[in-house]
């Protein structure tokens, strides 16, 4: 299965998917991205 | 090679050294971790994570304060409930897709439904959502705590009813009554 995620507006996008077995566990798609000309100062922490 | 700066949003890094640190645990693992630079000023952060239940999600600093996720299994099937609180962390995100895959097949929910597959956006993060789906069946190992139907509510292993007490005293009322006439007239 392919997820395609489009970052187009806004800051900071968040896109998960979660596939889940009859057990119980699973695995978990995440993608997040940023875009750093509109993210203000005080939103962003060095590390 | 490419040059991504350190810095991270809320609880979500853009170092790989760091993403390590806010989507693993004990019982979550990344399969897969890629930091990619899709424009001249945006960044993005991709990830493929394995994880033993899905209460072992709640583990994971990068979801502290942010997400919450409870699975209750009853008869019918497991409910899984996925709370996005609306503190600092959760005001930082513009749009949230998230998709939850489900081979057994799942029942009803408050997303939209198709193909085995439950979706839900968000955009306003400023008050909380809390979003819910119902399982076909009932996880095996999930940790989580039992629920009865109601339709169990009157097992035969629960307790008696409180009743039971004044229905005992008026069916011996009644049976003195009808007994008692009979014995009196006979030894007449």
């Amino acid at each position: 299965m392919i997820f395609l995620f489009f970052s187009l507006t806004g800051f900071f996008n968040y896109f998960q998917s979660a596939k889940i077995n009859p057990d119980g566990s699973g695995t978990l798609n995440i993608v997040y991205s940023a875009s750093l000309k509109d993210v203000e100062d005080s939103k962003i922490s060095d590390r | 090679m490419l040059k991504i700066p350190k810095f991270q949003i809320g609880n979500f890094p853009f170092g790989e050294k760091n993403i390590s640190e806010y989507f693993s645990s004990t019982d979550v693992t990344i399969l897969k971790s890629q930091v990619a630079k899709p424009g001249d000023t945006s960044y993005m952060v991709i990830l493929d994570l394995q994880f033993k239940n899905l209460n072992s999600l709640n583990s994971l600093k990068a979801f502290s304060q942010l997400f919450d996720i409870n699975v209750l299994n009853s008869d019918s099937g497991s409910v899984i409930k996925w709370n996005v609180n609306s503190g600092e962390s959760a005001k930082l995100i513009n749009l949230l897709n998230f998709i939850l895959n489900f081979d057994g097949g799942i029942r009803s929910g408050n997303g939209s439904i198709k193909n085995g597959s439950i979706k839900w956006a968000k955009t306003d993060f400023s008050i909380p959502s809390e979003y819910s789906v119902t399982l076909n069946s009932k996880l095996t190992n999930s940790q989580a705590p039992e629920k009865k139907d109601p339709v169990h509510e009157f097992d035969i292993d629960k307790k008696p009813c409180g009743l039971f007490g004044m229905e005992f005293f008026i069916i011996s009322f009644i049976g003195i009554i009808i007994i008692y006439p009979t014995k009196k007239s006979k030894k007449h």
